[in-house]
């Protein structure tokens, strides 16, 4: 199986808070925390074109707080408050003459680029309709099959025929049809070849050219615009460079910098969040108090993705979900949080039904423990745990299924 | 099956006093199962674990019904929550998909078709109310007083005893024993069964001998009975850890 080369992603990476939620732009970060860290997050792009297209989403990639919590403990990811850090740097710290200058000569550069690569391909696409145009010209027998509007063209495409030799200089071939025809307006002296070879080409493939016409550069109707505009440029480099397309950035942190904070004495136990959130490093996302069932499943290598498709919490799976089917609807709950059967049978039902396990989980209490012997499992769990946490804390839980009865 | 309507119908064909009226079934064999000096539990967790045995007995063919009052030899836990049933269903309830897997795949090995016989399983059976609320701790307490494989010799036999059977003091007859599976019959001794020490052997069950190694390997498991107002049962399992989903 081929596999793509992964970007590499310096850790830690900041992970950008907007509205209280945890948002990734970066494609590469979004594959890295995938690929090294089991989080897939929700992908929850849309165009604006098509915002009812809501099945295949782009980036941004959203975070559920648990994930962004977990990568932040474990020090591969710290918080970055988007909106202070715009004002901070857009505002506060004006960008300089000569930086503002650089980044606008960056975003030009792109988008002629851009241009240039749309032009390329259009023009590559416009040869390979002509040369079809040119060998399938030889078997058109009976000029009356031809559609009215095709006739002049067809006419042209005769021409061309016996002119065999020129039949890619698109300038011979153009340059006096276009007065013959007179269908345009007459060109300036430098004018763009490339605009009367799409009319050509556009009437004479029918559909297939128009399409590939509406692709192209910024041209036809009015021809006189653009001609008009090309003797200002002077330098015979820049007139072969198309009309630089506007960028408009995706993400503003080439010119904004995002800096990690100071590493953490001691990654286990991270600092307690500071009063003021403004000098606050180390902020940790807030989280639901089923917090340590996510962490507790994702330390088992489970995959957690949002529960609200199936009434839970988490669907848990046990591998990259694009590859495995969930075990898992999971739903945290705290140790003396009572619970209703009923709702325990509504989630085992639904589980069933879709072939998961209905799981229940939650921090059993330390101390008050009856001295109960331990499953196998249990005795995994607790070490899973005190290693991440040091501390006592042991989670347990509980798989309900139908019984078939 | 037919053992479960009683012959009071045919005892008091008319209506009689109230006084007179045949006690139900359910409640013959309430009368026949008296709570033990030594359970610590309350009556009424002690009626509703009987009549989720009555269900499993003859609304789901269970045979061989025992009760629990104290936790398992090999728990550590000091008590047991509530009564809990114990039974061996008239199939297997529970595979774990890497079993079948396995089962799956000897049965090929050796050249047959078709699913193979496997023998059942003694579960066990936790009562429960729908009115209850749980919490997980209670759920935990549960298991860590139940061993992972019910004990053989453990718990005390139940007496599914027709009306005729019982007298006043709630004692049963020799011939309670007859509820068991009519297949078995031939193999059930009536007397071992009512004295409630020893297991009735039963030919083809293999849960005496050893345990299934699939089973000690998994966690803990028990069946949760949830006895709606109209004595619907509803019957889930209960994992004492992550098991991975059947494929059903």
């Amino acid at each position: 199986m081929a596999t793509v080369e992964l970007p590499t992603v310096t850790e830690p990476f900041p992970i950008f808070t907007l509205a209280h939620r945890y948002l990734l732009y970066d494609i590469a970060t979004i594959s890295h925390i995938r690929a090294h860290h089991n989080i897939p997050g929700v992908l929850i792009g849309l165009l604006p074109q098509a915002p009812q297209q809501n099945v295949f989403s782009g980036i941004p990639l959203e975070l559920m707080p648990e994930e962004a919590r977990l990568l932040c403990e474990k020090g591969a990811a710290y918080i970055v408050d988007d909106v202070r850090a715009h004002k901070q740097g857009f505002l506060d710290r004006q960008m300089g003459e000569e930086e503002r200058r650089v980044f606008r000569e960056g975003l030009r550069r792109q988008g002629v680029v851009a241009a240039r690569q749309v032009k390329e391909k259009s023009e590559g696409r416009k040869l390979a309709a002509m040369q079809r145009r040119v060998e399938s010209g030889s078997s058109v027998e009976n000029w009356n099959d031809l559609p009215e509007d095709m006739l002049r063209p067809a006419s042209r495409a005769g021409k061309s025929k016996k002119g065999k030799k020129g039949q890619k200089q698109d300038s011979g071939l153009a340059t006096p049809d276009a007065g013959e025809t007179g269908e345009m307006v007459k060109p300036s002296a430098n004018g763009t070849t490339n605009d009367h070879d799409t009319i050509v080409n556009t009437s004479v493939d029918g559909g297939e050219g128009e399409e590939e016409s509406l692709f192209g550069p910024p041209m036809n109707t009015f021809p006189a615009n653009p001609l008009t505009i090309q003797p200002r440029t002077t330098s015979t480099a820049r007139r072969k460079d198309p009309e630089p397309y506007g960028i408009t950035p995706a993400t503003s942190y080439p010119p904004l910098v995002a800096t990690p904070p100071p590493p953490r004495s001691n990654p286990a136990t991270p600092t307690y969040p500071s009063r003021d959130p403004a000098e606050d490093v180390h902020q940790l996302p807030d989280v639901p108090l089923s917090y340590p069932l996510y962490r507790y499943l994702h330390s088992k290598g489970y995959f957690l993705m949002p529960g609200l498709r199936f009434g839970c919490q988490y669907t848990a799976y046990p591998g990259d979900p694009l590859r495995f089917h969930s075990h898992f609807l999971c739903s945290g709950m705290g140790w003396d949080e009572e619970f209703d059967l009923l709702d325990l049978v509504t989630g085992g039902r639904m589980g069933t039904g879709v072939k998961k396990g209905y799981l229940l989980g939650g921090v059993a209490k330390a101390g008050d423990r009856a001295g109960g012997r331990r499953g196998r499992v249990s005795e995994s769990e607790e070490k899973g745990i005190g290693v991440d946490d040091g501390g006592e804390e042991e989670l347990r839980t509980f798989c309900i299924e139908w019984g078939g009865m | 099956m037919d053992d479960s309507s009683p012959s009071t119908n045919s005892a008091s064909p008319l209506p009689s006093p109230l006084e007179n009226t045949p006690l139900s079934v359910l409640h013959q064999f309430s009368l026949a199962n008296k709570l033990p000096k030594d359970a610590p539990h309350p009556p009424h967790a002690h009626t509703l674990a009987l009549q989720i045995a009555h269900n499993l007995r003859f609304q789901h063919g269970w045979t061989d019904i025992r009760l629990h009052y104290h936790p398992s030899r090999q728990a550590t836990a000091p008590s047991l929550p509530r009564p809990v049933i114990s039974g061996v269903p008239p199939q297997r309830l529970y595979m774990h998909p890497d079993e079948q897997i396995d089962v799956l795949q000897r049965q090929r090995e050796q050249g047959k078709a078709g699913w193979p016989d496997v023998s059942p399983e003694r579960e066990w059976v936790v009562a429960s109310q729908l009115q209850e609320s749980w919490t997980l701790r209670r759920f935990a307490e549960m298991f860590d007083a139940l061993s992972t494989v019910p004990e053989e010799k453990e718990g005390g036999a139940l007496f599914f005893a027709s009306s005729s059977d019982v007298n006043g003091n709630g004692t049963a007859s020799r011939s309670a024993s007859l509820w068991r599976n009519p297949d078995a019959l031939g193999a059930v001794n009536g007397a071992s069964a009512r004295n409630g020490e020893s297991k009735a052997v039963v030919n083809g069950l293999a849960t005496a001998a050893k345990p299934n190694r699939w089973r000690t390997g998994q966690p803990k498991r028990l069946l949760l009975a949830t006895l709606d107002d109209d004595s619907t049962v509803v019957y889930y399992i209960v994992h004492d850890g992550l098991v991975k989903p059947r494929q059903n």
